[in-house]
C-alpha cells in the first residue's frame, strides 16, 4: 500500500548503511532481516488521533524479508544494495471501504519491494579530529516490479523509479568502558511520474530524515531510540482524491496523495564476536497526515561483516 | 495541441465558432462549414498522445456506423497538428442533467418518451456490439423539437466493442470507466469483465433519477456512494414517486439489480417492461433501431434480438407487432406538461434557437463525474460536452508547496552542510603530544632493553650458573644510552648497573670477565664459564679492571628480539572505541587488523608495519592508501601512541591494553 509503504520506508533502517560513517575499503556486511507491522486506523485529513479517521476494515499487515549488502568500495566511500520481499494483506478485502474503492482495493499482493542502491561518501570524520562524521549520497530506488498492483491499498510501491540525495551528520563519543553515537540523516528523492492531474504530478517528490541515539555500555550492547519522518507534499487529500472520480477510480489515485508519517522507536544493537551483529527494533506512528495513524513496526536482523574475507576474523 | 480560438479555420473548412465544453483530453468546438454553412460540433484532442488518438479515431469509426436518431452523429473525421478530430452532429440544447436539477422529477409522460428514445438508442448501439459504458444524464443531450424534447445520447468515447474486440490491451484490464452512481457492481471492481448489462444498469439509474429527481445510489461521498452501489442500497422508487406505476418501478429495480444475472438481459426485455401497457412506445423503440440499422450488416449473433425473440421477457406474452401505419407514423415527443403521448418524427432535424433556452448551470458534482479512460499515461477525465455558458469549474486538486517545517528542516541540514565544509577547510591543529610524561608511570617496573616476562626470544642454552653479584661493585657497569629519538614517547634507555638487576637468569661473569658475544645459539658447555654470553643483561658481565670499558658496547651484543605482539588489545582512538588485532609477527614484521567502533557500524581495516626490537617502538598503517597510521610504543601489556590519516598533519592520541 502505498501509505503503508510510506510507514514502511519511515521506519528506521536496520543496521547497514545507517549513519554518516563508510567502510574500509574491502570491508563488506550483509544484512538480512525480517519485520512486520499492522495498523488499523488511516487519516483522512489530519492529525494523530484527529476525527476523520477511517477504519479500514479488520486492519491491514505487513510481512517482509530484507537483505542490504554493503561494501566498501573505495577510502570512505560504500555502496549499499537493498533487496527486500513483501507481503500485505488485508483481512477482509470485501469490506468497507475495500469493496467500494474498486480495483481490488484491498487484495494481497506478495512479491519484491522497491530496489534500492545507494552510494555514499564520507567527507568528514571524527576519527581524524573532525567534530563530527558526515557523509552524503546518493541513491537509486527500482520500483518497477511493484506497478501492476499500484492501485491497491496493499500494494508494495507505487511502480516508479526514483532519484535522490541524502546527507548525514553523526558522532561518537566515550561512555565509561562503553560509547555513545547519534546520527541524523535526511534527504530527497525526485520520483518518475506516473501521471498528472492537472498541475499536480503523482507521485510527486519525498523528503525523508531518520535518526538514532545509541547508548552502549560496552563494545557489545547498544540501546537507544530512533525516529522517521516522511513527506510527499505535492499531492491531494484523501478527501479530495475520494471526491474527484477521475482520481478515485484511476489505478494511480494512491500516487496523487499527499502525506506525512512520522514514527518513533526503540532499537537494540548486540554484537556477538567480531564480525556479528544482531538487531532488533520497534516503532510506532505518532503523527500522520493522510496516512495509517497507528502503525506498529518490528523488526529484526542479523549483519555479519566480512564474511568473504576469513583471515580477517580473529585468531 | 494549442486551443484555438475563433476565426481558426480546421482542415481548410471548418471555421471555429466558440468552445463549447472542455473534457480531460478532448475539447468540443462549435464551428461552421466554410462552404455549406451547415453547424457542426468539432471534437479535437488536446493532449498530444497517440493513444488517445488512436482511441478518438475509434470513437469515430463507432460513432458513424450507428445512425440513429437518438445518436449524435459523427459526419466527418479530419485532421489537424497531425492530430484526428472527429466532426459530429452538432445539438442545440440542454443536458438532461441540467434538466432534471432546474426542473426535479419529469412527469411521466415526459420521462418515458424520452426515455423510450435514449433506450432505443443503446439497443442499436448493444445489436451492434458497442457498449456506452458511461450513460448518465450528462451525456444525454436534449434539443428542442417546438415544444418537444430530444434526446440524443452521446458520448461514446470509451466504448468497447463487444462483439469483435479491439487490439489486445486496447483497453485494459484494472481500467476503471463510468460515473460513481450510475456504475454498475462490477464496473465498479474490474471494468474489463463487463458487458451490456452494465449499460443496463446505468439506464435503470438513469430512468430512476428522472422519475424521482433523485439519484438512486447517491451519498455524501464517492466512495459511500460506491459502497451503496455495491450493497444495493438505494429508497425504493415508490415511496419518492407513489405515482410511479409499479411494473415500471419493478423494472427499474431490477436494472438496479446488484448481480448482473438478476438483470434484464438486453434493452428489449427491458422495453417490454417498461412499456408493457403503452404498445406505441414499445413499437417506437423497435422501429427506430430497425431502422438505425444499416441495410445488409451483419448483427453479431450474441446481441442478435428483437422484439419478438425468444429471449426473456417481463411481459406474460409477446408484444403486438406494430402496424406500418404506426411505425411510419411520426411520433413527436411527450410536450412539458402535456398528457398526450406523441412521437417526434425522429428524422427532423430541430430548428431550434439556442438563445430562447437558458440552461440551468451543471451542479459541481455531476460536473465532476465524467470520466474517460484510465490508464497509464492517459487523462481520466472524459471529454463530456458541457455548455460553454457554465462558468462553475471543478477546482483543481490543491497543489501544496513545500510546508515550513520541512522547508526548515531542508534549511537546517544546508546549515550543518556548510559549518562541515567551513571547518574542512580550517588547518587541523597538531595535537599536543603531552602523554608521553604519563606514560612513564605506566611502564615503571618494566627495564627498558629486558625482554617482557612472556617474550617468545628462544634460549636454546642451558640457564646460566647464578654467581653472587657481589664482584660487580668492584667496577660499575656501563651505562649505555640509546639515542634519543625523535619521538616524544620514547624515552631513552638506561641500564641499571649490575648491582641493582634483579633479574635471576641474567648470566654471571667469571672472575676474568670477557665481553662475549650474545650468542643464544652457542652452548655454554662450549665456552669457559667466562665466556658465558650475557644474552639478557650485558650489563651484569663484571669487567675485570684490566679490561677496558668499551669491551660493553652494545655493537658487540646481539639486538633483542622484539616483543610479541600478536593477540588482542583493545581500547580508545580519540575516544573511539579500538581494538588492535595483531594476527601475526614475523620478527619485527606485524600485521594484523585494526577496528574502529563508530555509531552501529564498525571501521575494520587491515593493518601491517613494525616492532623495533631495541625500542618496542611500533608502527603500522591501514593497507589501502589513504588510510590511518599509527605510531607508539609497547609497554608491557599495553601500547599507546598517535595516528593520524595520512598525508595530513597532526595527530591524535591513541592507546590500548592486551586483553
Amino acid at each position: 500500500m502505498t501509505l503503508l509503504i510510506a510507514a514502511l520506508l519511515a521506519s528506521p533502517l536496520a543496521q547497514a548503511g545507517s549513519g554518516p560513517w563508510s567502510l574500509s575499503p574491502g570491508d563488506h556486511t550483509l544484512y538480512l532481516g525480517v519485520e512486520a507491522q499492522r495498523f488499523d486506523h488511516l487519516a483522512l485529513s489530519s492529525g494523530s488521533g484527529a476525527d476523520d479517521v477511517l477504519q479500514v476494515s479488520d486492519g491491514m499487515q505487513t510481512f517482509g524479508v530484507k537483505a542490504i549488502a554493503s561494501l566498501g568500495l573505495l577510502p570512505r566511500l560504500e555502496g549499499e544494495l537493498v533487496l527486500p520481499w513483501q507481503s500485505v494483506r488485508n483481512n477482509r478485502p470485501s469490506d468497507f471501504p475495500c469493496d467500494a474503492l474498486g480495483l481490488k482495493a484491498c487484495e494481497p499482493t506478495s512479491g519484491v519491494g522497491i530496489i534500492r542502491a545507494r552510494l555514499k561518501g564520507q567527507w568528514l570524520d571524527q576519527l581524524v579530529g573532525a567534530p563530527l562524521s558526515a557523509a552524503i549520497g546518493t541513491e537509486l530506488r527500482l520500483g518497477q516490479l511493484t506497478a501492476s498492483t499500484r492501485q491497491r491499498l496493499t500494494n508494495r510501491g507505487e511502480g516508479t523509479m526514483d532519484v535522490g540525495g541524502f546527507a548525514s551528520f553523526g558522532r561518537t563519543g566515550g561512555l565509561g568502558n562503553g560509547y555513545w553515537s547519534a546520527f541524523l540523516e535526511g534527504g530527497g528523492r525526485y520520483r518518475s511520474k506516473n501521471r498528472s492531474y492537472d498541475a499536480v504530478d503523482a507521485p510527486g517528490a519525498e523528503f525523508w530524515a531518520e535518526g538514532e541515539l545509541f547508548l552502549a555500555p560496552s563494545r557489545a550492547v547498544a540501546i537507544g531510540p530512533t525516529a522517521a519522518w516522511i513527506s510527499r507534499p505535492e499531492g491531494v487529500d484523501i478527501e479530495e482524491m475520494l471526491a474527484d472520480t477521475s482520481i478515485v477510480l484511476d489505478r494511480d489515485r494512491l500516487s496523487a496523495l499527499t502525506f506525512m508519517s512520522a514514527q518513533a522507536g526503540l532499537k537494540a544493537l548486540v554484537r556477538t564476536g567480531n564480525a556479528v551483529t544482531t538487531s532488533v527494533g520497534v516503532s510506532r506512528t505518532i503523527y500522520a497526515v493522510n496516512n495509517p495513524t497507528d502503525v506498529w513496526s518490528v523488526d529484526l536482523g542479523l549483519s555479519a561483516r566480512g564474511f568473504l574475507t576469513k583471515k580477517d576474523r580473529q585468531p | 495541441m494549442s486551443e484555438l480560438h475563433a476565426g481558426d479555420l480546421i482542415a481548410e473548412r471548418f471555421r471555429i465558432e466558440s468552445l463549447l465544453g472542455e473534457g480531460g483530453i478532448a475539447r468540443v468546438y462549435k464551428v461552421r462549414h466554410t462552404r455549406l454553412g451547415s453547424t457542426h460540433a468539432l471534437k479535437i484532442l488536446h493532449l498530444l498522445k497517440p493513444a488517445l488518438a488512436d482511441r478518438l479515431l475509434l470513437e469515430g469509426r463507432i460513432q458513424a456506423q450507428l445512425h440513429h436518431p437518438n445518436l449524435v452523429r459523427v459526419t466527418d473525421v479530419v485532421e489537424h497538428q497531425g492530430m484526428p478530430c472527429l466532426v459530429m452532429e452538432y445539438v442545440a440544447g440542454t443536458q438532461l442533467q441540467e434538466l432534471l436539477v432546474e426542473q426535479g422529477a419529469l412527469p411521466l409522460d415526459v420521462a418515458l418518451p424520452m426515455f423510450a428514445g435514449i433506450l432505443s438508442a443503446v439497443a442499436t448501439a448493444h445489436d451492434l456490439g458497442v457498449l456506452h459504458r458511461d450513460l448518465k444524464p450528462a451525456n444525454i443531450l436534449l434539443t428542442r423539437q417546438g415544444d418537444r424534447w430530444l434526446p440524443k445520447v452521446s458520448d461514446f468515447g470509451i466504448a468497447k466493442i463487444a462483439s469483435g474486440g479491439l487490439r489486445e490491451g486496447e483497453t485494459q484490464a484494472g481500467v476503471t470507466m463510468g460515473t460513481p452512481g450510475y456504475m454498475a457492481p462490477e464496473q465498479i471492481e474490474d471494468s474489463s469483465q463487463i458487458d451490456h448489462r452494465a449499460d443496463i444498469f446505468a439506464l435503470g439509474a438513469l430512468l430512476y433519477e428522472m422519475l424521482s429527481g433523485s439519484r438512486p445510489f447517491a451519498q455524501d461521498t464517492t466512495y459511500k456512494t460506491l459502497k451503496a452501489t455495491i450493497e444495493g442500497q438505494l429508497s425504493p422508487l415508490r415511496e419518492l414517486q407513489p405515482g410511479v406505476p409499479a411494473h415500471l418501478a419493478q423494472a427499474v429495480h431490477r436494472c438496479l439489480a446488484v448481480e448482473m444475472e438478476d438483470r434484464f438481459p438486453d434493452c428489449h426485455a427491458l422495453a417490454d417492461a417498461l412499456f408493457a401497457d403503452q404498445p406505441v412506445l414499445r413499437a417506437l423503440v423497435s422501429k427506430l433501431e430497425a431502422e438505425a440499422i444499416p441495410e445488409g450488416l451483419q448483427r453479431p449473433e450474441s446481441t442478435r434480438l428483437s422484439p419478438d425473440s425468444s429471449a426473456v421477457r417481463t411481459s406474460p406474452e409477446p408484444l403486438p407487432t406494430p402496424t406500418v401505419e404506426q411505425a411510419q407514423a411520426p411520433a413527436p415527443l411527450m410536450p412539458l406538461g402535456s398528457g398526450a403521448t406523441l412521437v417526434a418524427d425522429p428524422t427532423d432535424l430541430p430548428a431550434f434557437d439556442p438563445a430562447a433556452f437558458s440552461p440551468a448551470r451543471q451542479t459541481e458534482e455531476t460536473s465532476r463525474m465524467s470520466i474517460g479512460v484510465a490508464g497509464p499515461g492517459a487523462q481520466t477525465q472524459a471529454d463530456s460536452e458541457v455548455d460553454e455558458e457554465s462558468d462553475e469549474h471543478e477546482p483543481p486538486p490543491r497543489k501544496r508547496g513545500l510546508s515550513v517545517p520541512t522547508l526548515a528542516g531542508l534549511a537546517l541540514a544546508a546549515g550543518l552542510g556548510v559549518s562541515g565544509l567551513w571547518w574542512m577547510m580550517q588547518p587541523e591543529p597538531a595535537e599536543p603530544v603531552a602523554a608521553s610524561s604519563a606514560l612513564t608511570p605506566a611502564l615503571s617496573g618494566a627495564v627498558p632493553g629486558t625482554a617482557a616476562p612472556n617474550t617468545a626470544a628462544p634460549s636454546n642454552g642451558p640457564s646460566p650458573q647464578p654467581e653472587p653479584l657481589a664482584a660487580a661493585a668492584a667496577a660499575p657497569a656501563p651505562v649505555v644510552e640509546e639515542p634519543v629519538v625523535e619521538e616524544p614517547v620514547v624515552e631513552p634507555v638506561v641500564k641499571e648497573p649490575p648491582v641493582v638487576e634483579p633479574v635471576v637468569k641474567e648470566p654471571v661473569a667469571a672472575p676474568p670477565p670477557v665481553v662475549e658475544q650474545p650468542s643464544v645459539e652457542e652452548p655454554t658447555a662450549e665456552e669457559p664459564a667466562a665466556e658465558e654470553p650475557a644474552a639478557e643483561e650485558p650489563a651484569a658481565e663484571e669487567p675485570s679492571a684490566e679490561e677496558p670499558v668499551a669491551e660493553l658496547e652494545p655493537a658487540a651484543e646481539a639486538p633483542p628480539p622484539p616483543p610479541a605482539i600478536v593477540g588482542t588489545w583493545s581500547g580508545t582512538a580519540n575516544n573511539l572505541p579500538l581494538t588492535v588485532q595483531i594476527t601475526s609477527q614475523d620478527g619485527e614484521r606485524i600485521s594484523g587488523v585494526v577496528t574502529i567502533t563508530q555509531g552501529a557500524s564498525e571501521r575494520v581495516s587491515r593493518i601491517s608495519g613494525s616492532i623495533s626490537a631495541a625500542s618496542n617502538r611500533l608502527s603500522f598503517a591501514e593497507e589501502g592508501g589513504s588510510g590511518l597510521s599509527f605510531s607508539g610504543v609497547v609497554r608491557g601489556t599495553g601500547m599507546m601512541g598517535t595516528y593520524s590519516s595520512r598525508g595530513k598533519e597532526g595527530s591524535l592520541s591513541w592507546s590500548a591494553q592486551r586483553r
